[in-house]
């Protein structure tokens, strides 16, 4: 049982409600936000974990969120869901050392494997 | 010549010692009437003039008194005057006057006669000498002179022309007529004291001088000049003068007429000459006039020769039978028939080139006057071109409107795809978490409900990205581009749309822009969206126009700038205006700025809108990067 903990930054009540169920049910510490302004105000510089991030947030991409972590100096592990696929946010997403970008709907185990592996190999970006 | 005394007459004559030989020959060599008469007032002498013109013999007459005369004996108050003249005279009591005389042939004629009592050495008297003058001919001239003098005068008043008199010494005014002062806005009294050089606007006292000489020399000189009136204002005139001598005197006659109207008249009709020639030259079309006798070309433009491969003299020398191919669907021979009985004609002409290409168009012809002689003036229109641009045109539109269907299109499975992706995730997450709850701890296999939802879903979100591949599916080919051209196709695809909505669009287009790396139909399909916009923004305003700019922004940059005199857009609509479904215009969907943006933003540039204000109106501008000058073709 993972106890590790999960940022999930989301709009979709929906989604993040089900996130939320999802991997508290697998063991994780799951820290859910309905803004980028939200999760940037709570995450610390040595905060452990990972980010499940949605791209399009109402206060800004998550691209922005993204980059705002990476200034503070945080290499927490970022996974970047998507409701749709946009190339040029994946591109950027890759140069700002996002692990996984993922677009909506996702099979929950292979979304579980994902986190998974990138609390194992922190930093280390794979594709859409 | 017959000589007096008459036989039977007494009286004092027989006592003169006179050569009565001798004074007849005198008289008779008068040209004058002369008679003498007795102092009893009778005929006693007449000369040869007196006779003649009576027309009687000497004897009919002698012995008669004056008013017996046939010469007067027609009027009784003549008569009686010419008898008591004589005896008036034997008085001593000497007359003149003038009198009407009759002569045998019927004639009147005008007489200034005298009477006169002739004396001897002691003062007795002798005869009466009456004498007459016929002054019929001095008389009729001095009522013609009158009567031309009073002519003149008329005329010199009443003439549509300024007429003036001259010193030539003082070049002071002498006489004028009334048209004179009035054209200069005078008055009698105040034109009487002028001179040239208060009247000639612009020569000097020398000039004038010099001028004067000559008139003096030669005789006249007319030319053109410029008057002042009173009230300062300037008439053009052309003055003709002569030199006079009128009561032995030298002056300068000038008559001046008012050429203002003339030369204006004229100005305008070298302006619109200038025009038409303009026209003329710069038709697109072949303009040319015929020789109907010889079917050579008298007068073309340029395009004329040039579009057929000729120079000027080579097109001269050619015959409209040279020209035209023999395909065109009316002959020349048919067509020159029909102009001549209906005034006009307009078919289908195919004409060739120099090197034999041929093209087809519509020609229209009908006479004109050229120099007072008749000739065929025709406009051939280039249907072949006007054929191919306008089926460009369609194909371009075609195209255009292509890119917004499709991009209208990704953009909406865009959004379908994103709202049901996120329900769709969440039902598989929640499905999944469920399987735990029912006992499915580790996830492996897990329970066939649970497994069936995760299955489903996932099909259900393959198929929405396989749609949406469907509609994104477009390449992104940038090639290097002109914008030039670009905004120049969106211009005349929006041209209609334009003129329904009364709207003037201008454009200052630079051609001279960078080129940029880009898809043309694309960027066409944003300015036409842009200019769109405009327009619909700008109909109804008062000002009802809109501009287009085409120009280089900073060095790495091209801007093209829409601007319109609408009223600008609401806030509300102000924040939202590149959101989708979001449109300030009444039925408008709401895609047209979010697909020019993300157009644009394809091409790796910018598009700002900037609300209207007191300082500038509604404005959009579109900033592109352009290619560096080694990267353009």
């Amino acid at each position: 049982m993972d106890r590790r903990r999960l940022y999930l930054v989301d709009d979709d009540e929906q989604v993040r409600r089900a996130l939320g169920r999802f991997f508290s049910r697998v063991g994780f510490e799951v820290r859910a936000f309905d803004s980028g302004a939200g999760f940037l105000a709570a995450i610390d510089a040595l905060d452990q974990g990972c980010v499940l991030l949605d791209l399009n947030l109402p206060d800004g991409s998550g691209i922005e969120v993204l980059r705002e972590l990476r200034a503070r100096g945080s290499d927490l592990p970022v996974i970047l869901l998507t409701g749709y696929g946009d190339q040029a946010a994946l591109e950027e997403a890759r140069a700002l050392g996002a692990c996984q970008f993922l677009e909506k709907p996702q099979d929950p185990q292979h979304l579980l494997e994902c986190v998974r592996t990138s609390l194992l190999m922190p930093g280390e970006a794979i594709g859409l | 010549m017959t000589f007096l005394p008459v036989e039977g007459s007494t009286g004092p004559i027989f006592d003169l010692k006179l050569d009565l030989r001798e004074v007849q020959r005198v008289l008779d060599a008068l040209l004058s009437f002369a008679a003498l008469f007795d102092l009893d007032g009778r005929l006693w002498l007449a000369n040869e003039a007196t006779l003649r013109v009576g027309g009687f013999g000497r004897d009919q007459l002698l012995g008669r008194r004056l008013g017996e005369a046939p010469w007067f004996s027609h009027d009784p108050s003549i008569a009686m005057r010419m008898t008591e003249a004589v005896a008036a005279a034997a008085r001593g009591e000497s007359s003149r006057f003038e009198t009407r005389a009759l002569t045998a042939q019927g004639e009147y004629l005008d007489v200034d006669v005298a009477f006169e009592l002739l004396r001897d050495d002691q003062g007795n008297g002798l005869a009466v000498l009456a004498s007459a003058t016929d002054i019929t001919d001095l008389r009729r001239k001095a009522a013609l002179l009158a009567e031309s003098e009073t002519l003149f005068r008329a005329l010199f008043e009443q003439a549509s022309d300024a007429i003036c008199l001259f010193d030539p010494v003082s070049h002071q005014v002498v006489l004028f007529n009334s048209k004179a002062a009035d054209v200069l806005g005078y008055t009698h009294e105040e034109f009487a004291r002028l001179g040239i050089g208060d009247i000639d606007a612009i020569e000097s006292r020398t000039e004038t001088r010099l001028r004067v000489d000559r008139i003096q020399r030669v005789g006249f000189s007319t030319f053109e000049t410029i008057h002042r009136r009173k009230d300062g204002t300037l008439r053009d005139v052309e003055v003709r003068t002569s030199l006079v001598v009128a009561g032995g005197r030298e002056l300068i006659l000038a008559v001046w007429v008012d050429i203002s109207e003339r030369l204006a008249a004229a100005r305008r009709l070298e302006e619109s000459e200038a025009l038409f020639r303009g026209l003329f030259e710069q038709s697109s079309d072949l303009l040319c006039v015929w020789d109907p006798a010889t079917l050579r070309p008298v007068l073309f433009n340029r395009v004329a020769h040039e579009s057929l491969g000729y120079n000027e003299a080579e097109f001269r020398a050619l015959t409209a039978y040279e020209i035209e191919a023999p395909e065109s669907s009316v002959t020349i021979p048919a067509r020159i028939e029909r102009l001549r009985s209906e005034g006009r004609v307009a078919c289908n002409v195919t004409i060739r080139s120099k090197l034999g290409a041929r093209f087809h168009g519509e020609v229209r012809a009908w006479p004109i006057m050229l120099e007072g002689r008749e000739h065929y003036f025709s406009v051939w229109v280039d249907r072949s071109a006007r054929v191919e641009e306008e089926r460009f045109r369609l194909q371009r539109t075609r195209e255009v409107e292509l890119v917004l269907r499709r991009a209208c299109l990704g953009e909406m499975a865009a959004m379908v795809a994103h709202e049901l992706n996120q329900p769709l995730q969440a039902i598989a997450l929640e499905a999944e978490a469920l399987g735990y709850e029912l006992g499915d701890l580790d996830g492996e296999g897990g329970h066939p409900g649970v497994q069936a939802i995760r299955a489903a879903v996932l099909r259900a979100g393959d198929l929405i990205r396989r749609i949406r591949g469907l509609v994104v599916a477009h390449t992104h080919d940038a090639v290097s581009t002109g914008l030039f051209c670009v905004v120049r196709n969106a211009l005349a695809m929006n041209e209609v749309f334009a003129r329904q909505h009364g709207v003037c669009v201008e454009a200052e287009l630079d051609p001279q822009v960078p080129r940029v790396a880009g898809v043309a139909v694309e960027l066409e399909q944003v300015c036409l969206n842009l200019l769109n916009n405009a327009v619909e923004a700008a109909a109804g305003s008062t000002d009802a126009r809109c501009r287009v700019i085409l120009r280089r922004g900073s060095p790495d940059k091209v801007e093209i700038v829409f601007e319109d005199s609408g009223p600008g857009a609401s806030p509300e609509i102000e924040t939202q205006l590149f959101e989708p479904f979001v449109s300030a215009k009444p039925g408008g969907m709401g895609m047209g700025l979010r697909i020019s943006r993300q157009i644009v933003t394809m091409h790796g540039g910018t598009i700002e809108f900037q609300n209207r204000s007191a300082e500038q109106p509604t404005t959009v501008v579109v900033t592109l990067p352009a290619l560096a000058e080694e990267e353009a073709p």
